[in-house]
C-alpha cells in the first residue's frame, strides 16, 4: 500500500492550505468572534475548485479520493476555518445526485452521529451555542440520509483530519510561545519538562495521520480508530498548549483558545470516543477482526 | 449539640430564600454569578460566626478542632453551600497574620475578614515572575511613613470584587530574588492603584491586572520585616495547602456527584469505559482526602511537609482528569451552551484548564518534589525553584 500523494494531489493539499492560512488569518477570525463583517470565501472556493474535490470529473470536478480531502481538511483544521467548507466538500458534494452538482450545493447531510449541523446548510432549525465562539449551529433534523452510513465515514475521516491540523497548529503556536517566553533566565523551551511534552503531541500527531489516511483509503475499523487516535491526539494537544502557556493560555486575548474551542467542538462530532472506542471493542473482540500477522492492512 | 449539627442547622434556617440563587453554586470558575448576594452571604455567615471557625478564640474564632472543621466544610457543601468569595482572606491571610502578624495587624484586619464585609486578593505574580516568582519587579519605598508602591501584579483573582491586596514587592533597591523583598497590605480602593480586568477563555473576567503608580499603604502595614517577604509569601501558601483543601474537596465531590448523576441519567453509565474513569476518579477522591487529613495538622503551623509538596500536582491533576471526564459523559452534547451560557460541567473543564497552572505549575511541582522532597540535584538554572500563588 502506498500512503504517499501523487504530485499532483500533494500540489493540490498545498495550495488549498496556502489559500487558507493566506485568507483566513487570526485577524479574520477575531473579527468573527466579535461579530465584525468579513470577506466571503465562498466564491474563492469554488473559483479554486475547492468545492469540487470530490465531485466527478463530469460534473467538473477533480474526482480526487477522499484520502486527498483528508489531505485538504487538515489545512482547514490548521487555519481554524470556519466555514463548513469540509462539510460541503468532503460529505455533501460526494454523496449529492447528478443533477444536484450543476449548482451550488448548500445542504448538510442527516445522520443521528451529527446532531447539529452550521446553520447556513439547513432551512431552519433551532439555534444552538456553541463551545467554539466561531461556530453558527443549529439542531439538525431528526432521521437518517439515505446515504447517511457513508456519509458518517466521510464525517469521522475528515473530522480527524481537522482535529490533528488543529493540534498542528496549537503545537506550533507553543512552540513560538516556548522560544519567546522567558522565566528564570531563560526561554522556558529549554526547560526539558516544557519540550518534552510538545515533543509527545507531536509525535502523537504524526502517528495519527496515517490511520487517518488509511481509513480514508480502506474504510472499515480504520475509520474508528482514526477519530479515536485523532480525538486524543487533539486533547493531548490543548492541555499541553495551554499548560505551556501557562496564565496566558487561559486568556480570551490570546487566540490559543479559538483553536482549543474547535478541537473540544470536534471532538463530539461524528460520533463521539466512547461511540467509536465501542466499534473498535466490538471489531477486536466479537470475532470480526481477523488477527496475528499477515493483516497488516486490515 | 456538636458544631457539626449547630452549623447544619443554621444552614438549613438560612440558606434559604433571597440566597437559594446560590444554592450548588460553588465550582471554581462559576463566581462571575450573583457576585452581589455572595457578597451578602458572605456578610450573613460573618454575623452567625461561621467565618473563622478555626480560628484561636483571642481572634474571635470558635478555636474548632480538625474534626470539627472537616464537619463544618462538609455539612456546608451538603448543604449546597457557594463558593466563598472571602476564601483568600479567610484562609490564606488570615492564617498568616494570626502567625507572623503584630497585635495591632490582627486588631486592624481579623474582624473584617472575620465579619464578611472586607475581601482580600492575592498580588503576587507578575508580567515576568510566573513561575520565577522571585523575579519580582514591583517596588515599594519608604517615604515619611508610608510606602510607595510603583509596579504591576497580573493574574490578581477577584481584585475587582476585593478591598485590599497583599503585594510582595521588592524593598531593598539592587536586590535579586528572594532577598529583599516585603510583604505589603494594600487597600485598594486609592489613587495609585488602577485594576483592569482579564478576559478569560470562559468569557468571564475572573482575574486582572494590577497597576500600582505611587500607591500607598502605612509604615507598619507589612507582615514581617523588610527583607522577609519570601519567607511570609512562602508561610502563605503552606496555609493555601491547608485547611482550605478540605472545603475544595467537597468541592470535588459534589462535582463528582453531578457527573455520576448525569451518566446514569443519560446512559453513559452503561459504557465500560465510562464506568471505569468514574470509579477511578472516586478512589482520587477518596485518597486525595485521606492524604489531607493526615497532612492537616502539619499544615496549620504553616509548614510544607513533604506530602504538602504533592497535593498539588495531585489535585489539580485529577480535577484536570475529571473535567475532561465531564465531558466525555456529555458526549456530543458537550459541544452546545444551554441558554448560550456554559453548564456547570461546561464550566468545571473550562476551569479545570487552569487546575494545573496556578499557584504553581505541574512542572514547577514536580521540581520541588524532585529537588526539594527528594533532595535531587538543581536543574541547571541559575535561582532555584520557586513555589508559586
Ligand atoms: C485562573 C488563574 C488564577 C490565578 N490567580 C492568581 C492570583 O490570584 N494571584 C497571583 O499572584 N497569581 C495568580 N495566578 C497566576 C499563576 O500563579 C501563574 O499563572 C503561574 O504561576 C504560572 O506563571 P505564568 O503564567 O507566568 O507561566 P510561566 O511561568 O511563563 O510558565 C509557562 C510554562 O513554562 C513552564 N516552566 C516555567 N519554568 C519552568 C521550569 N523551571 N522548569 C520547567 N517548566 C517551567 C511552566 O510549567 C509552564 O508550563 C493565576 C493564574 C490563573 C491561570
Amino acid at each position: 500500500m502506498d500512503f504517499r500523494f501523487t504530485e499532483g494531489q500533494q500540489d493540490l493539499i498545498d495550495a488549498a492550505k496556502a489559500f487558507f492560512d493566506g485568507e483566513n488569518t487570526i485577524e479574520r477570525m477575531r473579527k468573527t468572534v466579535a461579530g465584525e463583517q468579513v470577506s466571503n470565501l465562498w466564491p474563492q472556493f469554488a473559483q479554486l475548485g475547492l468545492l469540487g474535490i470530490m465531485a466527478p470529473e463530469s460534473a467538473g470536478g477533480l474526482e480526487q479520493p477522499l484520502v486527498v480531502m483528508a489531505g485538504i481538511a487538515e489545512a482547514a483544521g490548521y487555519a481554524g476555518v470556519s466555514e463548513p467548507y469540509v462539510e460541503i466538500a468532503g460529505i455533501t458534494v460526494p454523496h449529492a445526485k447528478k443533477g444536484e452538482l450543476s449548482g451550488p450545493i448548500q445542504r448538510a447531510m442527516l445522520s443521528d452521529l451529527r446532531p447539529y449541523i452550521d446553520a447556513s446548510l439547513a432551512e431552519s432549525g433551532e439555534v444552538v451555542n456553541s463551545i467554539d465562539p466561531l461556530r453558527n449551529l443549529v439542531k439538525a433534523k431528526d432521521g437518517n440520509d439515505e446515504n447517511a452510513e457513508s456519509a458518517n465515514v466521510h464525517g469521522a475521516i475528515l473530522t480527524a483530519a481537522q482535529l490533528i491540523g488543529l493540534s498542528q497548529r496549537m503545537v506550533d503556536m507553543s512552540v513560538v510561545y516556548a522560544k519567546d517566553r522567558h522565566q528564570f533566565g531563560k526561554p522556558i523551551g529549554s526547560f526539558q519538562a516544557v519540550k518534552h511534552q510538545l515533543a509527545n503531541v507531536y509525535t502523537q500527531i504524526e502517528f495519527t495521520r496515517p490511520i487517518i489516511h488509511l481509513a480514508a483509503i480502506k474504510g472499515g475499523a480504520a475509520v474508528h480508530n482514526a477519530k479515536v487516535a485523532a480525538i486524543d491526539t487533539a486533547m493531548l494537544a490543548s492541555e499541553t498548549a495551554i499548560q505551556v502557556h501557562g496564565g496566558m493560555g487561559y486568556t480570551y486575548e490570546v487566540d490559543l483558545h479559538l483553536f482549543m474551542k474547535r478541537a473540544w467542538a470536534l471532538c463530539g462530532e461524528w460520533g463521539d470516543r466512547n461511540y467509536h472506542m465501542k466499534r473498535l471493542e466490538d471489531y477486536v473482540l466479537n470475532g470480526d477482526a481477523e488477527l496475528g500477522p499477515g493483516q497488516t492492512f486490515n | 449539640m456538636t458544631l457539626r449539627e449547630e452549623f447544619s442547622q443554621w444552614m438549613t434556617e438560612n440558606f434559604r430564600g433571597e440566597y437559594e440563587c446560590l444554592r450548588g453554586r460553588a465550582t471554581p470558575g462559576d463566581e462571575d454569578a450573583f457576585p452581589g448576594k455572595r457578597l451578602e452571604w458572605e456578610r450573613e455567615l460573618g454575623k452567625a460566626g461561621w467565618i473563622g471557625v478555626g480560628w484561636p478564640k483571642e481572634y474571635g474564632g470558635r478555636g474548632a478542632s480538625l474534626d470539627d472543621i472537616v464537619g463544618f466544610n462538609e455539612e456546608y457543601a451538603a448543604h449546597g453551600g457557594p463558593g466563598r468569595a472571602g476564601h483568600i482572606g479567610e484562609t490564606l491571610l488570615a492564617p498568616t497574620i494570626i502567625a507572623f502578624g503584630t497585635e495591632d495587624q490582627k486588631a486592624k484586619y481579623l474582624p473584617g475578614i472575620k465579619a464578611g464585609t472586607e475581601f482580600w486578593c492575592q498580588g503576587y505574580s507578575e508580567p515576568n515572575a510566573g513561575s520565577d516568582l522571585s523575579n519580582i519587579k514591583t517596588k515599594a519605598r519608604l517615604e515619611n511613613g508610608q510606602w510607595i508602591i510603583e509596579g504591576q501584579k497580573i493574574w490578581t483573582s477577584l481584585a475587582m470584587d476585593s478591598d485590599y491586596i497583599f503585594v510582595v514587592a521588592r524593598a531593598e533597591e539592587g536586590s535579586v530574588g528572594r532577598h529583599g523583598l516585603v510583604f505589603l497590605l494594600v487597600k485598594l480602593d486609592q489613587a495609585g492603584i488602577e485594576i483592569r480586568p482579564i478576559k478569560q477563555m470562559s468569557g468571564t473576567a475572573e482575574f486582572n491586572e494590577v497597576f500600582f503608580d505611587g500607591a500607598v499603604c502605612e509604615q507598619e502595614d507589612i507582615i514581617g520585616g523588610v527583607g522577609e517577604g519570601w519567607k511570609i509569601a512562602m508561610a502563605l501558601l503552606g496555609f493555601e495547602r491547608g485547611a482550605s483543601t478540605l472545603g475544595q474537596q467537597m468541592t470535588f465531590a459534589d462535582e463528582f456527584r453531578q457527573i455520576v448523576e448525569l451518566a446514569k441519567k443519560n446512559g453513559a453509565s452503561q459504557n465500560p469505559l465510562i464506568r471505569q474513569r468514574i470509579a477511578k476518579a472516586y478512589a482520587g477522591l477518596k485518597i486525595m482526602r485521606f492524604t489531607a487529613l493526615r497532612t492537616l495538622e502539619a499544615a496549620e503551623t504553616g509548614e510544607l511537609t513533604k506530602e504538602g509538596y504533592m497535593s498539588k500536582i495531585y489535585w489539580a491533576s485529577w480535577h484536570r482528569d475529571l473535567g475532561e471526564l465531564a465531558m466525555d459523559v456529555m458526549g456530543a452534547s458537550a459541544e452546545t451552551l444551554e441558554d448560550g451560557e456554559f453548564n456547570k460541567l461546561q464550566k468545571l473543564f473550562l476551569f479545570s484548564r487552569s487546575d494545573t497552572i496556578y499557584g504553581g505549575t505541574n512542572q514547577i511541582q514536580r521540581n520541588i518534589i524532585a529537588e526539594r522532597a527528594l533532595g535531587m540535584p538543581k536543574e541547571p538554572r541559575g535561582g532555584g525553584t520557586v513555589i508559586k500563588g
